[in-house]
């Protein structure tokens, strides 16, 4: 099974600018300089050994859109802007092929959550079929809102594809496209869902946009809901003093909780996600250096392999 | 967790021993409520010998400072080792609170 990360950026898209590239080639440029570059150096390997991800890449700006591919079955966290790319990769992959299933879960329909919906042109196509899947209720109505005039020019029910929305209860277990699915509420302004996806003895948890902070102390539940999960995907915007501070009730967590939940809940492969709009490259890969060695070092349970993601990872389960 | 407490001049320096974590930090967290309502508001803590701090330990941290604010209180630290070091610095709060490498030197800073 494999997991693709569309969009990894918290609340709105962050997009580099130019002088964050110059940035980048610039530090690129010294250290090929300081490994003695010349004509015979073989330059993939010179990147992939020698630059760190911030000089080479980007952890991306599109907003929350992940992936759960399995066969045939196109299964997706969250529609912000990450899911345009998805559907352009869908359709060159898949040319001449006849319209496909999307099953898309929506933790909840703030904005940078839905945002991409009218921009995934598999949505215009007849024959295509989607189903949108989340425990709001009235989720129709916020993806028709962003589509109505004056905000955008095509109405959602003039769309092509044929598009059905499924309310799902947090607590009970769902059969879908061969996944056996659970949802579970989270603390965050006008509430939000984790889902807990588990085929074949494979279990991947979406949780994002969730807070954990002083009042919510009810880990126990977390803790169950993320067991044993071969990969989960954390919110983890804030720093942890932030978080508590002058963030407190933005509905966010962040990577010391994330770390701590973790262990507790024996989780192989923990990703931190919905990357802060403020966070450079450079601050982003501090915090994969931070976390991992906070992993290393906090002693509950066992040390959870720890990514934070970016637009185009791919993570197998 | 063992709490040792030394009064120097109008400050506290509180000694902390062990671990902080969710079975122990509310021990820190009840202490230093009582310390405040004795009227003390100006405290150092040792982490010279503290071992372990979770997220809970951290808490109990933020809600004694928050205690402190209103009357123009202080909570500072020194001594941060290893993984409390860490700790303090992954979490954020070595830019939201005074460190200090030695007792001597919050000490110090503490009669300014
Ligand atoms: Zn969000
Ligand atoms: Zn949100």
């Amino acid at each position: 099974m494999e997991v693709s990360f569309w969009g990894t950026r918290g609340s709105l898209p962050a997009p580099v600018t130019a002088q964050i590239i110059r940035h980048k080639v610039k530090k690129a440029l010294e250290i090929a300089a300081a490994e003695n570059l010349d004509a015979g150096t073989d330059i993939d390997n010179l990147i992939d050994t020698k630059l760190p991800f911030w000089v080479k890449g980007t952890y991306g700006s599109n907003t929350s859109c992940v992936e759960i591919r399995d066969n045939e079955d196109f299964l997706l966290c969250d529609a912000g802007s990450g899911l345009r790319e998805f559907g352009y990769h869908f359709l060159s992959s898949h040319k001449g092929s006849s319209p496909k299933e999307f099953h898309i879960f929506i933790s909840h329909p703030h904005w940078d959550h839905i945002q991409g919906f009218p921009f995934f042109i598999p949505s215009y196509i007849d024959g295509t079929r989607i189903t949108i899947y989340g425990c709001h209720d009235n989720l129709k109505e916020s993806f028709s809102l962003q589509q109505r005039s004056p905000f955008f020019p095509v109405d959602f029910d003039s769309l092509g594809a044929k598009i059905d929305f499924v309310g799902l209860e947090p607590g009970k277990t769902y059969d879908i496209a061969g996944f056996s699915v659970s949802a579970m509420e989270q603390n965050h302004p006008g509430i939000s869902f984790g889902y807990r996806f588990v085929k074949n003895g494979k279990t991947i948890v979406y949780s994002t946009d969730s807070e954990h902070n002083m009042a919510s102390g009810n880990n126990e539940e977390l803790v169950t809901f993320f067991n044993q999960a071969d990969l989960l995907i954390f919110d983890a915007q804030y720093t942890l003093i932030d978080a508590w501070t002058s963030k407190e009730d933005w509905g966010h967590s962040n990577n010391l909780i994330g770390v701590e939940l973790a262990q507790k809940a024996h989780v192989k492969h923990l990703c931190l996600f919905h990357n802060d709009p403020v966070s450079s490259d450079q601050d982003l890969d501090k915090l994969l250096h931070n976390t991992t060695k906070l992993a290393s070092l906090l002693e509950e349970g066992k040390t959870p392999r720890v990514s934070v993601a970016y637009d185009g990872m791919i993570v197998e389960v | 967790m063992e709490i040792e407490i030394e009064k120097q001049g109008k400050s506290l320096l509180i000694k902390v021993k062990g671990r902080m974590d969710a079975v122990t930090s509310s021990e820190f967290e009840q202490k230093c409520a009582e310390l405040i309502e004795d009227g003390e508001r100006y405290f150092i803590v040792d982490l010279e010998r503290l071992e372990y701090i979770s997220s809970a330990g951290l808490r109990s941290i933020l809600i004694t400072a928050r205690e402190l604010e209103p009357d123009q209180g202080e909570i500072c630290f020194c001594n941060l080792k290893g993984l409390v070091r860490e700790v303090f610095s992954v979490s954020g709060f070595h830019l939201t609170f005074s460190i200090y490498d030695t007792c001597e030197e919050a000490l110090e800073r503490s009669l300014d």
